[in-house]
């Protein structure tokens, strides 16, 4: 209803239809959603009071069933929630009517924000799927060079175990040779 | 192929609603029985005590009603106040305040009855109960438990309790309980295997309406 309202006195412009209607047929409109916006903005303020009404309905015949004198009421100072229910209920729904001012903003431009999330998204993407890539490219490398480091010592033994055995089989050809 | 698919689509769509939401009636009705005998009708005050706690706990779409114990109590002309609360609040805070009016003018009015039929109330608020179709179902006797039964009344056949709880409350002793303990136990244990052999799922006893009102509706 906000909604049409603000339509019909073209401050925003979301449905051309009406903007481009005939000046009797929009003040009619105009007037409709504004009753209509009334009438349901008083519906919902009348709620709140009913709920207050039943609740002190429910917490009266809770006394009567207690048989506990009732309460003294302090005046107006307990009103005030009901109050405060009460025109809440009745502004809020010609304050969200507003709304219609950014939605247009929004409607108008969505496509555009649309299009640029979905480049920086896809931007995005390609920059962690490059990143596994690389990762796995250059992961074997680094297992390389993990393997290195506990490699060593047993490749120190081997050396020296194969350089024991070599002077000693260079010894043993010494002397086969020096008795010949 | 096609009908493998859909034997077990209807399968698996019926074992899926069933296993939704819990189909059981979760009202509850409770029936109670008001002793008007003798000096048992002093007592009223309390009863109205009980009456209004119940008015107090029992929500939308449960039932209540009340009913006296006189010489022959299997009858609806016995019932003070009957009903079954509104689905909407404020009517069952209406229908609440009408009962209660209605109970505090039985209460004004002289009580006392020369005998007492227990038996037919409980068979009276047995049938109450189960047209009710309540998912817990109490009867709860105010009464000190001594059936007196007058000329030409039979009681003495198997009663149908099935699945309803039976509360006791406020059960006095009398003077000759006080002489003998054993009439009182014997008096209770009497009644409490005839209650459970006629289906009762559950046999409570309130003496102590002062802190033990909640085990009235409670349920174990």
């Amino acid at each position: 209803m906000g909604l049409f309202l603000l339509e019909s006195l073209r401050i925003t412009q979301l449905f051309p239809r009406i903007a481009s209607m005939d000046d009797r047929m929009r003040h009619r409109l105009m007037l409709a959603s504004l009753i209509f916006l009334i009438i349901l903005a008083g519906i919902e303020s009348s709620l709140a009071l009913m709920r207050d009404m039943l609740i002190t309905d429910k917490a009266s015949l809770m006394r009567d069933l207690a048989s506990v004198a009732p309460v003294v009421e302090d005046g107006w100072f307990t009103r005030i929630p009901m109050a405060g229910q009460m025109i809440m209920g009745f502004v809020l729904p010609f304050a969200l009517a507003f709304v219609a001012i950014p939605l247009e903003s929004t409607v108008h431009s969505l496509r555009t924000v649309i299009g640029v999330l979905l480049v920086q998204s896809m931007r995005g993407l390609a920059f962690v799927i490059r990143f596994v890539g690389v990762m796995f490219k250059r992961i074997a490398k680094v297992l390389e060079l993990v393997y290195d480091i506990p490699i060593v010592i047993p490749i120190m033994i081997e050396n020296w175990v194969k350089a024991l055995r070599g002077n000693v089989s260079d010894k043993g050809q010494i002397k086969s040779g020096s008795t010949s | 192929m096609k009908r493998i698919l859909l034997i077990a689509s209807v399968l698996f769509g019926s074992l899926f609603v069933t296993a939704c939401g819990d189909s059981r009636m979760h009202s509850h009705a409770v029936y109670m029985l008001v002793d008007t005998s003798g000096t048992y009708a002093q007592e009223m005050n309390k009863a109205t005590r009980i009456i209004n706690y119940l008015l107090a706990s029992l929500n939308s779409g449960d039932s209540l009603a009340v009913a006296k114990v006189e010489t022959r109590s299997f009858t609806e002309k016995d019932i003070i106040a009957k009903v079954t609360f509104d689905k909407r609040p404020s009517q069952a805070t209406t229908q609440k305040r009408a009962f209660k009016a209605k109970i505090e003018e039985f209460a004004k009015q002289p009580l006392g009855s020369a005998f007492t039929d227990i038996t037919g109330g409980l068979i009276q608020g047995a049938e109450y109960l189960n047209e009710t179709q309540a998912g817990i179902k109490t009867i709860v006797i105010f009464s000190d438990m001594q059936e007196e039964l007058g000329q030409g009344t039979v009681r003495d056949f198997p009663i149908k309790l099935d699945g309803i709880r039976i509360v006791a409350l406020n059960v006095t002793k009398l003077r000759t309980d006080n002489a003998d303990p054993r009439l009182y136990l014997d008096r209770l244990a009497r009644w409490e295997a005839r209650v459970r052999k006629a289906g009762a799922v559950e046999w409570v006893m309130v003496n102590d309406l002062e802190n033990n009102m909640e085990s009235i509706l409670k349920t174990r």
